[in-house]
């Protein structure tokens, strides 16, 4: 059963990179850009374990482990937001000069070659993306709404797409990612309460609460627990912490939010033979870059359907790490160091064979990713949409 | 069969380039950088292509430490006769060779810091290393060539678009990097770090890698910090060069006492400078009266190296561990000999502390694009590519020669440095003028307008942590370029308080009215208070609102005539001549905001001003004051 949950952070959230904290090892708590996946569900298995009674044993810690989440995403005037896609640089015209230069969008869009053309080293079979322009990429907003999204998705050239703005703006849909609110910190010694001398820490947190622009920004999450914590999910109405440092954030059960794809968007999907899949969230894959379901050939059945996929072209930004710190029994210590691909990164797939109606139906914000345990958490959450090999005005190549 | 331009693009410049503590890492992996891509460009030339860019301007550039710096990118041209298959291996010979370059710096860093080396991670993460990209277009016929250049260079960046990838071989149980967190470390836990360390055999290793406690280092971060035992110029040390410089120039007893110092930084007991305890400065820096780190000269870190020898507790692995308790009479000598050339008159000679900022420099050349899609034929753009290694030497000359810096990187129109703040402004005037005669040239290549040089200087505290004061000069780099390039930017960041930001294309002089300020500054002909009045005159009339053009009018003339009032009310100690200047300035001022952008460059010009002060040498008592914000 699909529940949802708002989260209204009380205090900026400390979500960390992987480098090392503590004396001598770099007084700074750095932060990343946005929560990754397992930071929610970390946070929220606990929070749910706390109230099945607190008592973690294996049992318990299995089926909390199996409980579906996605998100965190951001949430304004109850919709939902998510990372910009990579398939397309913004630019401004550099032939107007001063502060009133045109904004423009150039769409990525793979480049048809001719069969056995080879004119870079990508992987045996993919094709670069075509690039139509030399610019410098403009600031743009790091998060779209769930509309503005759902209309990228729906535009297969990219072409006649309004141009987001430089900064976020919640009545135009964009989302400027939250700013980084840094924090001096002593140290201080228990027996006496003073502070210690040269301790001094840095910590640096997501300020969700400084957006000023819209107050009704908070966080939103799916949860799918089939397993017997839908009663305390139903009754969630609590604070409790995210992130590091104990940071406090209110967690509320809430009515569904805008999260399926729109009709128009689903038709287009029923029909395409080229099928664009954008990352919501970072995925995990066990070849790196590529999804484990992708054979050598990089073809394969997309995962929960009968679907076959043939990979074209991707725009994957360079990987991002993700390591963590277990605090499983036994387990204690720094976790391993995995490349995640970032989320907003754009594959283009031509459909093989199966019926492309199951990709809104089945797909739709489901996960990619290769482990059971990654999907469960989180990460790789797909958006699908439609492409067109560049330079095609009309229909398919 | 026709021809091919071959393009590629060599990383990851963020973990060779960006991730850094200490200057000599930053140093050594742009260094690292530039020599794996000059291999590559290596492989291309000696297999017949011709290089567009980098164009070596001398038969042996490309050989190993050859003193050519170049980018990471590389565009060449490849004859007829080649199919296109045969660019392909082309391209993968080159990416081996990097792979093979690569690997013998980081064979070199093993080697010297074997022991403290967990094998197995090693291995795994030493293959992981170089990203290599590559895209290739035919070229028909030589006129065809800018419009195959401009598709290479998209192909490459569509090629780019796909940072393809394998997946870490991870560990758990295994801390993470300190630079970046990407990797896990490759040095063994800390508690075995540390007796190796504390063995007196690896003294000298233990001062060459310099590792905090709890420092951890992935094999990109250890090759940076052991490939090499070359040292590099530290930031305290070029803070405190104006200083070393005054008392240089003013020579005789003064000077001898700072050779004094110099003498106890070289430990008898070691054998050779690189043992020094106060690290050196490089063969190629600072090699006049004091080339050592400069931290001693600073009467708290002296007062906690002297804390630090005498502690038998201490951490070996950090520096402070590698004092002992034979090193106190030294520290101490050290310490009477600073406290006579520091301390006022009568005690001392009067020289105070050193300064502790210095400058950031970044510098990059503006509207490159537009100019290289100009160029009509290949060998016009290696001519450009010429004009571009020309400068990128030059540079060298201009910052570390010309005006006692640092550089770091000076790659085509790139420029990296640190440079002591007295002389940063010129530093920068120089690089900007120089690039621009050289680029003047380039109108014969086609070129409409030949591109310009912005330069954004940040002056930090050299206390600051390496990561904020490369953010704070790419932050300067970026405002220079606004709104329309060619620009200077002055970036003050103060120990406490916002920082100052000033940017002014270059034909408004800024650099001439900082300098300006400064001399009246240094020789006391502005009152200190006068220009924070000033900002708050500003500040009051930026509040005011004016509806008719007649009101704005009115309004401009009083803020005009207020200002003026408020600076004949000031004095400075040695009369008010220096202040018509200023009051020049204020009379044509049209806005409150132009009056606050006069306040701030008077105070940001103050840091100047205390530079320039020790660099001059001989002071009178009264002129050892310090400078607040």
């Amino acid at each position: 059963m699909k529940q949802y949950l708002t989260l209204t952070p009380r205090d900026p959230i400390i979500a960390r990179d992987g480098r090392p904290f503590g004396v001598g090892q770099g007084h700074r708590m750095r932060s990343l850009d946005w929560p990754y996946p397992s930071v929610l569900s970390g946070s929220l298995r606990t929070l749910l374990g706390k109230m099945a009674g607190g008592s973690f044993t294996p049992e318990i810690v299995n089926r909390l482990k199996e409980i579906e989440i996605a998100g965190p995403f951001p949430l304004a005037n109850n919709q939902v937001y998510f990372p910009a896609p990579k398939d397309l640089v913004i630019w401004e015209d550099e032939q107007e000069k001063g502060s009133h230069r045109k904004r423009k969008i150039m769409p990525l869009r793979p480049l048809p070659l001719a069969e056995g053309e080879k004119v870079c080293d990508l992987p045996d079979g993919l094709l670069p993306v075509s690039v139509t322009e030399d610019l410098k990429p403009s600031k743009s907003p790091a998060f779209w709404s769930h509309e503005r999204i759902c209309w990228w998705l729906a535009n297969a050239h990219g072409k006649d797409f309004s141009v987001p703005p430089r900064e976020g703006n919640c009545e135009e849909g964009f989302f400027d990612a939250p700013l980084k609110d840094e924090r001096i910190h002593v140290k201080i010694e228990p027996t006496s309460g003073a502070a210690e001398e040269s301790q001094l820490f840095m910590t640096v947190g997501l300020d969700l609460s400084s957006k000023g622009l819209s107050p009704d920004i908070g966080l939103v999450a799916r949860v799918d627990a089939g397993n017997g914590f839908v009663k305390q999910i139903e009754s969630l109405n609590t604070f409790h912490p995210l992130g590091g440092e104990r940071r406090l954030v209110h967690w509320q059960k809430t009515k569904s939010p805008t999260w399926d794809p729109p009709d128009k968007l689903r038709e287009l999907l029923s029909k395409t033979p080229l099928v664009r899949l954008v990352l919501a969230t970072p995925a995990l894959f066990k070849d790196g870059w590529k999804p484990g379901w992708l054979d050598g050939n990089l073809e394969g059945l997309l995962p929960g359907t009968s679907i076959r996929l043939r990979l074209v072209s991707a725009c994957i930004d360079r990987w991002k790490p993700i390591s963590g710190w277990s605090l499983e029994v036994g387990n204690v210590g720094p976790k391993p160091v995995r490349r995640m691909v970032p989320a907003g990164s754009v594959y283009f797939f031509e459909r093989k064979e199966g019926d492309p109606a199951m990709i809104s139906e089945r797909c739709w914000l489901q996960s990619v990713s290769d482990e059971n345990q990654d999907r469960r958490d989180g990460f790789g959450l797909a958006l699908w949409g439609i492409w067109d090999y560049a330079g095609h005005v009309e229909g398919g190549r | 069969m026709t021809a091919h331009l071959l393009a590629i693009a060599i990383g990851p410049v963020q973990d060779f380039i960006a991730a850094a503590r200490r200057t000599r890492d930053l140093w050594f992996g742009s260094y690292l950088l530039s020599e794996i891509s000059k291999a590559a460009a290596k492989v291309i030339d000696e297999a017949g292509g011709q290089l567009i860019f980098p164009a070596p301007p001398a038969k042996g550039d490309l050989t190993r430490d050859s003193g050519l710096s170049v980018a990471n990118v590389i565009l060449a041209e490849l004859g007829v006769g080649l199919s296109s298959d045969r660019v392909q291996e082309l391209a993968e010979l080159a990416e081996k060779e990097t792979r093979k370059i690569w690997k013998f710096y980081a064979d070199a860093a093993k080697a010297e810091a074997n022991s403290l080396i967990n094998q197995n991670i090693w291995n795994e993460q030493v293959t992981d290393v170089i990203e290599f990209y590559a895209a290739w277009t035919p070229l028909n016929s030589p006129a065809q060539y800018p419009e195959s250049r401009r598709r290479v260079m998209r192909l490459l960046a569509g090629r780019k678009a796909c940072r393809d990838f394998i997946p870490a071989k991870g560990r758990s149980g295994v801390p993470k990097s300190s630079l970046d967190g990407a990797r896990e470390t490759v040095l063994i836990p800390k508690d075995q770090r540390k007796d190796i360390l504390s063995e007196p055999l690896n003294r000298s290793l233990a001062q060459r890698l310099r590792l905090s406690p709890g420092e951890e280092l992935d094999v990109i971060g250890l090759t940076k910090r052991a490939a090499t035992r070359e040292t590099f110029a530290s930031v305290v040390r070029v803070a405190a060069d104006p200083w070393i410089r005054g008392i240089e120039k003013d020579g005789g007893e003064t000077a001898d006492r700072l050779r004094q110092i110099a003498d106890q930084c070289r430990l008898e007991s070691r054998s050779d400078d690189v043992e020094a305890f106060a690290t050196g400065t490089g063969m190629h820096h600072y090699q006049g009266i004091f080339p050592y780190d400069g931290s001693i000269l600073y009467h708290s870190r002296l007062q906690s190296m002297i804390r630090a020898s005498n502690n038998d507790h201490r951490v070996i692995g950090d520096f402070e561990g590698l004092l002992l308790s034979k090193d106190l009479p030294k520290l101490t000598e050290i310490k009477s000999l600073l406290e006579k050339l520091q301390k006022a008159p009568p005690d001392g000679l009067g020289y105070g502390e050193p300064e502790t900022y210095l400058a950031v420099l970044v510098a990059d050349g503006d509207r490159m694009g537009k100019a290289i899609a100009e160029i009509v034929s290949a060998e016009k753009h290696r001519l450009f590519s010429v004009q571009l290694a020309t400068f990128a030497g030059e540079a060298k000359k201009i910052i570390e020669d010309d005006h006692s810096g640092c550089l770091v990187y000076s790659g085509g129109d790139d420029v990296l440095a640190f440079v002591p703040v007295d002389r940063c402004l010129d530093c920068a005037r120089a690089l900007h003028d120089r690039f621009a005669d050289l680029m003047s040239s380039t109108k014969d290549l086609g070129i409409e307008a030949p591109p310009t040089l912005s330069v954004g200087l940040a002056i930090g505290h050299c206390m600051e942590a390496m990561e904020d004061l490369l953010e704070y000069g790419r932050a300067a780099e970026k405002a220079a370029k606004e709104p329309n390039r060619d620009g200077l930017a002055v970036h003050l960041y103060p120990r406490g308080g916002p920082p100052i930001e000033i940017h002014k294309p270059w034909s408004e002089n800024l650099d001439v009215r900082l300098k300006k300020w400064a001399e009246m500054h240094r020789t006391n002909q502005i009152p200190d208070k006068a220009a924070y009045d000033l900002r708050e005159l500003a500040r009051q009339y930026t509040a005011w609102s004016v509806a008719t053009p007649d009101q704005k009018e009115d309004l401009t003339k009083a803020l005009r005539g207020d200002a003026l009032r408020l600076i004949k009310r000031k004095r400075g100690n040695r009369g008010d001549a220096g202040l018509s200047d200023l009051e020049g300035l204020l009379g044509v001022v049209h806005s409150a905001e132009e009056i606050h952008d006069v306040a701030n460059e008077v105070i940001l010009s103050r840091r100047i001003a205390a530079a320039e002060r020790q660099a001059e040498g001989r002071q009178s008592p009264g002129d050892t004051q310090e400078v607040g914000e």
